[in-house]
């Protein structure tokens, strides 16, 4: 049974208690000199006082007063610097930490504007319908504040795939304030404009929230359909000014720019006060060292979280994974299970929880109803949740930037909060618990967007050919589109008039882009226990992994099996079962090389001299990527053991996309002095590392990549001497998002970064955090890795007597 | 290596769908402008525009008095001040004037999305004139003929003393209304009053409950009486017109003119029908659905007398089970809105009468009807019973579960009924000294 929330006067104490033992060990390792300790750091960030700004003079006083009344007397520096530029007609990206108040920096220009000017319209983006709506609430009781300020009334609507239909005509005329995501504006507004011809006209500021969540794929769309914005918006003769804001990440000025296409000024000192924060970083012991394995992360967590609960505090969990994230939620209810009938406190939150469900968890936080959260990286962004005591990370999150932003999912304006990281035996994890000064004065990630990505550009010049004609002087951005517009008039999907491109096509091309995922389809799972109904979705590449037939599908702890996945319906049936395991799905993935890229195109400073000695192994190019579920494991929960396995067939999932890859010399193979088995493990060993060194390297996160190594099946082991295996690390997403490139420059630090992580290791012959377990690699994997990456590296062939 | 435009061509395939009409190979020179406006004036037999800039063709065609469409000569489809237009549409009906130029409007589009990129390549417009119904269509010949075509439409719209469509509240109005604003014009449709022959028709002519497809060509057949030969179907346009611009020639989208002017002239006579029917009253009728679909009419302009006497005569005339028993279903409705219930009850009882399985929407209401009237009004509680247990076997959900409510309080009423019973006969049998 969990003890009551303790109340907040005795937060800092409770809180004191339950770190108190975690930085006594980590003082005891440290003057123990202990080289592997369980508590590899401790940060303290001291608390920060508030920097304020007067309100700017030309805000309208009607709207100063609003705030005032609202108890806000001045501002925080930072809205301030961010109100001056937006109200000079500066774009702005303002980045600051979570509860920094930066509503504020975009709603004090857009409520002044509309005050000054009642036709003043604004659009207003965020990542998803969830945070749209979180918003709605605050600036309605702004927009009724100022209306007894004599503000008139000001109209705030949200726009999205959930308005009913007799709703959004009125909601044309009436919004002053649309609040909608980059989805609807694709699909619902830029293809109906007309119908949206006030908006256009006197559209004023375009408000886009969390603008670091728009990297990879879903930026890339989003860019182009700001590009089709700007085109609308010149029709109509307005020209927005806009407003972002974003968590911290290495680029921010520059993700702004690159998406909205114009310059930005950027405002990153935020002037919000903040309270004292522990960040800890925790390390599960090894158990066997033979074998270099640790604790289980899960389990570490969860004895992690039950300190912090049992002392009364409210916590938030997250999780790598949906899986982990159920199984976390299960191990802590068990933990904490009530009497039969009381209100859950542990809760499991996730994308594929219906809307419902998630509203419910919500509130639960915040009304301190629920003490505990266990979170995929969906409660990361900035839905409301409240100011919890203590964020747990199960495992590294991938990126220094969703470090950051989840454990500031811990923390208030004052009093005190702490952040714990617990790391897995992942090598990326090893790597942050072996160094946490890398991790702690690193810059974060870039975002990387790639709008000139030709399936994201063709799909939606479409669009934009369907809303405007292009005239043949247009471009698009600053995308050269009239060769493209050719091509599509060959496919008759416009034609030449006079100076201008005509859309000459019945479809309605917005229909066919979806910006999330390569295709808009799910699943949705159906739970026929009791009579039918629908528990929850799933996307559909990850359908096949999690809802094949047999599988265990867990949701909020509860299990149920798959007992039928109806994959051209996309529907998978479950019942409710009681069973001690979960299941992993095995996948298999095959890449084939379409076309090649030459080595040149580069700039001269991240291409590395040629590789030495004529042992030419990188590549970079297009790529076909095939990949299938062919079984799954059935793994025991605490202990995970492995007790069974099962085949499946089920379709293949196909893309293309781009990749960089490297290719081991037969030379080099031949001279491995080891056998065929061996010298396979080796090369999976050294493409296991690789891939997990990549991402540090290219700042990315790491589901960006994806990995396949061919040329080690069972027939080719045989012909090693005249095969050369191939070790290839794609862009997991159709078309690219422009990784492979820069990896292919980074090749020698890349080669050069894996070998260190190899030989630094201390395990003996290979663990999950170099080259592999040696449960799945071999013994002499990570020898043949470090050899082969020697041999690539100085372009020497291995030594005869290095032979083991 | 593949260059960029061969890149593009094989995702642009990648994706492509199949094309409805196999389309022909674009002329190359085909496309000036005035090549193809003179020739398709000739081919369609038109004229450019004044002030089209080129891009924009008209086509007139007179049909005279003595033209016959259908089995009716033009000239008595004339719409007359005198006819009862209120009873279908109060506000346009009371439009003093009305009728002065009533203008019959329809669209051809190359697409049914709405979108910015959907165009309204054809634009119909139909009026009688002295001695003749006229059909005025606007062409657009390129992207440039839109601007010279709405503001032609515009004055013709300014002309018109109503609109008269056949699903233009839905579609074609509120579609040139974008154009207009994509234009970034006012649209002048806004100050004709605009009355939509669609769901008048639906409430005379829809021969079923669930019937919402009453196409004018089906109209057409059944109320006129004329049968088109050679129409092109409604999903071809586009791709005419699609296959016009490329080619430039006139002559494949000539049938879709001719489509769109056989809608305004099917238009105008069925308008002319219906309003005829409805100042004739029920007797004029040739079937029990129009009598049935007159005695709505009635009855929502209030005229209840007319209404019954049209349910009536509906009911009897009836041949079709549906029908006859929604004639009787809205003359139950009609009495017991009136606290008529006896004889709501009887007009139920006839639906009742003649029911069979699989059990008609209708019916089942009927079998509603009836348990509650015998439950509450007649406190024919075996009876009630007995038509709950009907309504009990074509419902699911949670109507399964308002009949079940139901049927539990009938048995305990019943119960409680046979226990008074009981009791009164063992009060009886007390009395009884025969009894030990």
């Amino acid at each position: 049974m969990l003890p009551a929330l303790v109340d907040p006067a005795r937060k800092d104490e409770s809180l004191s208690q339950a770190l108190s033992r975690m930085l006594a060990e980590h003082e005891t390792a440290l003057e123990a000199a202990d080289d592997d300790p369980h508590v590899t750091a401790v940060r303290r960030l001291a608390p920060v006082e508030a920097r304020y700004a007067p309100f700017p003079d030309s805000l309208d006083p009607r709207l100063v007063s609003a705030l005032r009344s609202r108890g806000i007397e001045q501002l925080y520096s930072h809205q301030a610097e961010a109100i001056l530029h937006a109200t000079a007609g500066r774009n702005v990206v303002t980045v600051t930490p979570t509860a920094s108040g930066k509503t504020l920096c975009y709603n004090a220009p857009v409520m002044d504007a509309i005050l000054k000017n009642p036709s003043t319209r604004a659009l207003y983006l965020f990542p998803t319908k969830a945070l749209a709506q979180d918003q709605l609430a605050e600036l309605h009781s702004l927009a009724e504040l100022l209306g007894t300020e004599g503000g008139g009334e000001i109209g705030v609507f949200t726009y999205d795939g959930d308005t009913p239909q007799d709703a959004r005509r009125a909601i044309r005329g009436k919004a002053h304030v649309v609040l909608s995501n980059p989805d609807m504006v694709h699909s619902g507004i830029l293809p109906h404009h007309p119908r949206w011809a006030k908006l256009f006209e006197n559209l004023q500021y375009v408000i886009i929230d969390e603008l670091h969540a728009y990297r990879g794929v879903f930026g890339s769309h989003l860019a182009n359909i700001l590009r089709r914005l700007h085109r609308v918006c010149r029709h109509y003769g307005s020209n927005p000014t806009f407003i972002c804001s974003s968590a911290t990440i290495a680029n921010p000025r520059e993700l702004a720019e690159r998406l909205v296409g114009a310059p930005f000024e950027l405002v990153s000192e935020s002037g919000a006060p903040r309270g004292e924060k522990f960040f800890i970083v925790v390390n599960p012991p090894v158990v066997n060292a033979q074998l270099g394995i640790r604790r289980s992360y899960l389990s570490e967590t969860r004895r992690v979280a039950i300190e912090f609960l049992k002392r009364g505090l409210q916590i938030i969990v997250f999780a790598q994974s949906r899986l982990s994230t159920e199984i976390l939620t299960t191990y802590l209810k068990d933990a904490f299970a009530g009497p039969p009938g009381a209100a859950d406190v542990v809760r499991g939150y996730r994308g594929g929880y219906l809307p419902l469900r998630r509203r419910e968890i919500e509130r639960g936080l915040r009304e301190g109803t629920v003490r505990c959260v266990v979170s995929t990286s969906a409660l990361e962004l900035g839905i409301d949740i409240g100011a919890l005591d203590v964020a747990v990370m199960a495992g590294y999150p991938g990126t220094i930037a969703s470090t950051w932003q989840r454990a500031g999912r811990a923390g208030r304006r004052s009093g005190r909060s702490a952040a714990v990281m617990v790391t897995s035996s992942a090598p990326i994890d090893q790597f942050v618990a072996r160094n946490p000064d890398y991790f702690f004065e690193a810059s974060p990630e870039h975002a990387l967007v790639n709008p000139d990505n030709l399936h994201i550009l063709l799909a939606h010049v479409k669009c934009a050919a369907f809303e405007l004609p292009f005239s043949t002087t247009e471009t698009f951005g600053e995308f050269n589109v009239q060769e493209m517009l050719q091509i599509l008039s060959e496919e008759q999907f416009v034609q030449l008039a006079g100076d201008q491109w005509q859309w000459t096509h019945e479809s309605y091309p917005a229909d066919a882009v979806s910006l999330r995922s390569v295709t808009s389809d799910n699943f949705i799972i159906i739970d026929q226990t009791r009579g039918e109904r629908v528990i929850g979705e799933t996307d559909y590449t990850s359908g096949p992994s999690v809802l094949h037939e047999k599988a265990i599908y867990i949701i909020e702890g509860q299990l149920f099996q798959v007992e039928r996945l109806d994959f051209d319906n996309r529907k998978a049936f479950v019942r409710a079962v009681e069973c001690d395991y979960y299941t992993d799905a095995i996948d298999y993935t095959k890449v084939t090389v379409l076309e090649e890229m030459p080595s040149g195109g580069f700039s001269a400073d991240d291409a590395p001299e040629k590789p030495p000695d004529g042992i030419s192994s990188r590549h970079h190019g297009e790529v076909h990527v095939v990949s299938r579920v062919v079984g799954f494991k059935k793994i025991k929960f605490y202990t995970n053991e492995n007790i069974g396995s099962g085949e499946l067939d089920l379709p293949e999932q196909q893309m293309h996309t781009s990749a960089y890859w490297v290719t081991v010399p037969v030379e080099v193979m031949s001279a491995l002095p080891y056998g065929g088995a061996d010298k396979r493990d080796g090369i999976l060993g050294l493409a296991f590392a690789m891939r997990n060194v990549a991402p540090l390297l290219l700042m990315c996160d790491s589901h960006d990549l994806g990995l396949s190594v061919d040329g080690v099946g069972a027939e080719e082991l045989q012909a090693l001497t005249s095969v050369a295996p191939t070790i290839f690390i794609y862009d997991n997403y159709p078309g690219g998002i422009g990784f492979s490139e820069p990896l292919y420059g980074m090749h020698d630090d890349l080669l050069g970064r894996t070998q260190e992580l190899i030989d630094g290791c201390p395990c003996v012959s290979g663990c999950p955090s170099c080259v592999g377990p040696e449960g799945a690699t071999g013994p002499l994997a990570k020898t043949v890795a470090s050899q082969v990456l020697a041999a690539l590296r100085q372009g020497v062939l291995p030594p005869p007597e290095s032979a083991a | 290596m593949k260059n960029l435009g061969d890149r593009l061509r094989a995702i642009v395939r990648e994706n492509r769908r199949e094309l409805t009409v196999e389309p022909e190979l674009p002329v190359p020179g085909s496309h000036v402008l005035e090549d193809v406006m003179a020739r398709s004036a000739a081919v369609l037999g038109g004229v450019p525009l004044d002030d089209g800039g080129g891009a924009c063709l008209v086509v007139d065609r007179v049909y005279a008095d003595d033209h016959h469409h259908g089995k009716r000569r033009v000239e008595s489809y004339r719409p007359e001040a005198s006819a009862p237009l209120s009873l279908f549409d109060p506000a346009v009906g009371s439009t003093p004037g009305w009728a002065d130029r009533t203008v019959f409007f329809d669209i051809e589009t190359t697409g049914l999305s709405g979108g910015a990129g959907t165009v309204a390549f054809l634009v119909g417009c139909g009026w009688f004139e002295t001695g003749a119904f006229r059909v005025r269509q606007w062409l657009m010949l390129g992207p440039a003929g839109e601007r010279p075509l709405l503001d032609a439409l515009g004055r013709a719209m300014d002309d018109a003393s109503l609109l008269v469509t056949f699903n233009g509240r839905t579609f074609d109005v509120p579609f040139m209304e974008t154009r207009w604003a994509f234009h970034r014009q006012s649209a002048p449709t806004d100050d004709v009053p605009h009355f939509d022959m669609l769901p008048a028709a639906r409430r005379l002519w829809s021969r079923r409950e669930d019937d919402t497809s009453c196409s004018l060509t089906a109209l057409e057949r059944s109320v006129l009486g004329f049968h088109r030969v050679g129409d092109v179907p409604g999903f071809e346009i586009p791709v005419r017109y699609f296959q016009f611009l490329r080619t430039g020639d006139a002559s494949v989208i000539d049938g879709v003119l001719e489509h769109n002017r056989l809608d305004l002239i099917s238009l105008a006579a069925v308008t002319a029908q219906a309003l005829q029917l409805a100042s004739g009253g029920p007797q004029w009728c040739r079937e029990a659905c129009e009598q049935l679909g007159l005695g709505h009419l009635y009855e929502r302009a209030g005229d209840l007398e007319a209404a019954e006497a049209a349910f009536v005569l509906a009911a009897d005339r009836a041949e079709d089970r549906d029908v006859r028993a929604r004639a009787f279903e809205r003359l139950a409705l009609l009495r017991r809105r009136a606290r008529r219930f006896d004889q709501a009850a009887q007009a139920w009882q006839a639906i009742a009468d003649r029911a069979k399985r699989p059990y008609l929407p209708v019916e089942r209401r009927a079998a509603e009807a009836l348990a509650i009237h015998h439950e509450h009004r007649a406190g024919d509680l075996e009876t009630a019973r007995r038509y709950a247990e009907v309504v009990r076997g074509t419902v699911s959900g949670r109507r399964m579960a308002d009949v079940d409510h139901r049927l539990g309080r009938l048995s305990r009423k019943l119960k409680q009924e046979k226990e008074k019973g009981d009791q009164l006969a063992a009060l009886l049998n007390l009395k009884d000294p025969s009894n030990p």
